[in-house]
């Protein structure tokens, strides 16, 4: 192991120095106008709030404050997925059951010529790759600890599940021990999530949750929410997909209603 | 001393970047840019007034419980494995670096965007070892091959034009970048294809981080490129420089923060991604780095909390917003200030983190205000920069402004000498012209930079006078 751990006295100093300048209380003016103590502007409606914002936020007993959903249906969550994908260049596609998932798949590969498809060892990944044209290859097979990271960086594609979507912000949660590892979701040109649509949440709220549920005792080491195909607007401001991680992003939600 | 060099390289460099007229108003164009996408996206919030508000209480808490915080997010990220090196200085936490990167026996650093590593000057000390450090977030890669400091601390490069990036590609990489090819799609796929290489054989990787997570453990990091997924995922070993004030009670508190960072930084609703970091690869794992380190840094932020009045300018969130709307930065630009963070919040903590030599910084606005309006945390940071003034004063008052502002009240408090202020005026107003701006002009100082407005004719008494009959 490297570095040397901190010796105690060092935290020590550093807390001290915090508890010490915290003994003197925030000045109760700042305070005041900064929390909005004394009716400053507080509940103010903003200049943005559109005619139906307090209607559906509060109708739905939800905080104001939060990014406005107004989703309560499953289908509304799927539509409004889709809408927010759209604006993302993420493109979804509705299939209704995995022999359909599993179609879509060979298609996209033949249409871009995958030569080797790396895959996380989940079986909703694993069957809507089955009898895939290209070579596939696991990041996380069973029974093995490790994954040769050139394979990785010869994928044309990652293919994985997902933990949830989340519908009000078009992401999609994914963890490093649930989705094949950190890399395979960012690495790979191409990102194709296999999803079903009870995965959906309908905010970012929620999608805490469904992390929580699914690891009530500790996180993952990793923990992503993706919100569309990797981008930079560093030069000039000119949208350019793909800077560092996956240019595609592919949703395939199995819907088994559509 | 030091004081009137900084004050004078800030009048120097101001004055220069001023003369650059196109320059100014690409860089105008590009700041009204993200305020109209900002705008539209704000809708997306129920209530925005009421989430600035929320997210002022969640940071407000964070701050006015510090200590409390900082234990749980050491234990917990201890917990989960990683180690913890609290630093008091940008030294500190540079050796420590230094000190993993040796005995990693480091010959190339991969880095994600940290500003913290700009604050203490990483990059020079790794280089001064023999190690290759590079920057993979593509502003801040293009900054480092032209050896520029940031710009703007969101947005590095954004001073930049496509010609100018291209030519910087042509000369440090060593390419020939095709006549076609200096749209920023290609430029992009350039350094994509650079940065690559470099996550795969890079024995380090250095990042930032946006928040610490008491409850778990965990750093956040936002990012739109997937640099910083890359830089974490890919070395052996992960160090993560975060100041203390980074640090927030809850996970769910990421909830409100995460889209208000993104909306008030870059206009989005979420940036691309959103991850959380909690240890090293763990049994179980296939892939991650072996080792994480986090350095708590306090390099002066502790001295910041100790003012009652200003602690909470620690409460930013660092989403860049107060510059894209400050007059002053429009004009005068990023590297005028000297700083690592620049606009109206840096004007308000380098003279707290780096010592009153700044202070001439808080003069470096107009008390507009559009800051204040602005901040996703509620700071109010027009008055801060008042505050720092009346301190600076305080500290070390002027003789000439002492001696003017006697001068001033002994005119102002006596009618008579007072109504002469009526013939000064005039005298200013019909001020020859060819001798205007000339050191014949007593008002020179004024008219150098702009126009002086002309006065009515009639003064307020005359008027009052004419009023009251
Ligand atoms: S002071 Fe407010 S507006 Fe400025 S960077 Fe910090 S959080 Fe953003």
């Amino acid at each position: 192991m490297s570095g040397s751990p901190t010796p105690i006295s060092q935290r020590e100093a550093i807390l001290r120095r915090v508890r010490d300048a915290l003994a003197r209380p925030t000045d109760v003016h700042v305070k005041a106008s900064t929390l909005a103590l004394s009716g400053h502007s507080e509940g103010a409606p903003s200049a943005s709030d559109g005619p139906e914002s307090g209607g559906d936020t509060h109708a739905q007993g939800r905080p104001a404050h939060r990014l406005r959903s107004g989703l309560l249906s499953h289908a509304d969550c799927v539509a409004r997925f889709g809408e927010r994908s759209a604006a993302l260049k993420t493109r979804v596609e509705l299939v209704p059951d995995i022999p359909h998932a599993r179609d879509l798949v060979a298609a996209i590969a033949g249409k871009e010529s995958w030569s080797l498809a790396g895959v996380s060892s989940e079986p909703i990944a694993d069957q809507a790759t089955e009898g895939l044209a290209c070579e596939l290859w696991a990041t996380s097979p069973p029974g093995e600890s490790s994954y040769d990271r050139d394979e990785l960086a010869r994928c044309d594609a990652g293919v994985t599940g997902c933990l949830a979507l989340i519908a009000e912000t078009g992401s999609i949660l994914v963890t490093a021990a649930d989705q094949g590892g950190r890399a395979l979701s960012v690495l790979p040109p191409h990102h194709v999530v296999i999803a079903t649509a009870e995965q959906l949440r309908p905010d970012l709220a929620s999608g805490y949750a469904a992390l929580r549920e699914r690891h009530p005792e500790r996180l993952p080491t990793q923990v992503s929410f993706i919100t569309g195909p990797s981008r930079t607007g560093d030069i000039e401001r000119i949208l350019v997909l793909g800077a560092h991680g996956p240019k595609r992003l592919t949703v395939i939600l199995i819907d088994s209603s559509s | 001393m030091s004081r009137t060099i900084h004050l004078n390289q800030f009048h120097h460099d101001a004055a220069h970047a001023i003369g650059l007229g196109e320059r100014r108003e690409f860089i105008r164009e590009a700041l009204h840019g993200y305020e109209r996408v900002r705008a539209g996206t704000q809708t997306g919030f129920g209530d925005w007034e009421a989430a600035r508000l929320e997210a002022a209480r969640i940071k407000w808490d964070a701050i006015e419980h510090l200590d409390e915080h900082l234990v749980r997010f050491a234990d917990n990220l201890e917990a989960n494995g990683a180690k913890v090196f609290w630093a008091a200085t940008g030294e500190d936490a540079v050796g420590y670096v230094r000190s993993v990167c040796r005995e990693r026996g480091a010959k190339r650093v991969i880095k994600s965007k940290t500003m913290t590593s700009e604050e203490i000057h990483l990059n020079e000390a790794l280089e001064a070892d023999g190690i290759e450090a590079v920057e993979s977030d593509l502003g801040e890669f293009i900054v480092q091959l032209r050896k520029e400091p940031p710009y703007h601390f969101v947005f590095p490069s954004m001073h930049l034009e496509r010609g100018e990036i291209r030519a910087d590609f042509e000369r440090e990489l060593h390419l020939e970048v095709s006549e076609a090819g200096d749209d920023p799609e290609t430029l992009t796929m350039i350094a994509r294809r650079v940065l690559r290489e470099m996550y795969l054989s890079a024995d380090v990787g250095v990042s930032g981080a946006n928040f610490g997570v008491a409850e778990t453990g965990s750093i956040s990091i936002t990012e739109n490129e997937g640099n910083a997924r890359l830089t974490t995922s890919m070395p052996p070993v992960h160090v993560c420089l975060i100041g203390i004030e980074k640090v927030i009670p809850r996970l769910d508190d990421l909830a409100l923060l995460l889209p208000m960072l993104a909306t008030a930084g870059t206009g989005q609703h979420l940036t691309c991604y959103n991850s959380l970091l909690s240890g090293p690869r763990r049994a179980g794992e296939c892939d991650g780095p072996e080792e994480m380190h986090v350095v708590l840094l306090d390099n002066g932020r502790t001295e910041l909390l100790a003012d009652p009045e200003q602690r909470d300018a620690l409460r930013c969130i660092r989403c860049g917003a107060c510059l894209n709307v400050c007059p002053i930065f429009k004009n005068v630009g990023g590297f005028t200030y000297g700083t690592t963070y620049q606009g109206p919040i840096g004007s308000v903590i380098t003279p707290h983190l780096r010592g009153a030599e700044w202070a001439h910084l808080s003069s470096a606005s107009t008390l507009c205000g559009a800051c204040s309006e602005t901040c996703p945390v509620r700071i109010d940071l027009h008055h801060h920069l008042l505050r720092n003034r009346r301190d600076a004063w305080n500290r070390n008052p002027g003789l000439r402004e002492r001696v003017a502002f006697r001068v001033f009240a002994a005119w102002a408090t006596r009618p008579g000498l007072y109504g002469l202020a009526g013939v000064a005026r005039r005298v200013l107003g019909v001020w020859p012209r060819v001798l205007r701006g000339t050191a014949l002009d007593p008002a020179r100082a004024w008219r150098r930079g702009r126009d002086l407005p002309e006065s009515s004719s009639k003064t307020f008494k005359a008027y009052w006078k004419e009023r009251s009959r």
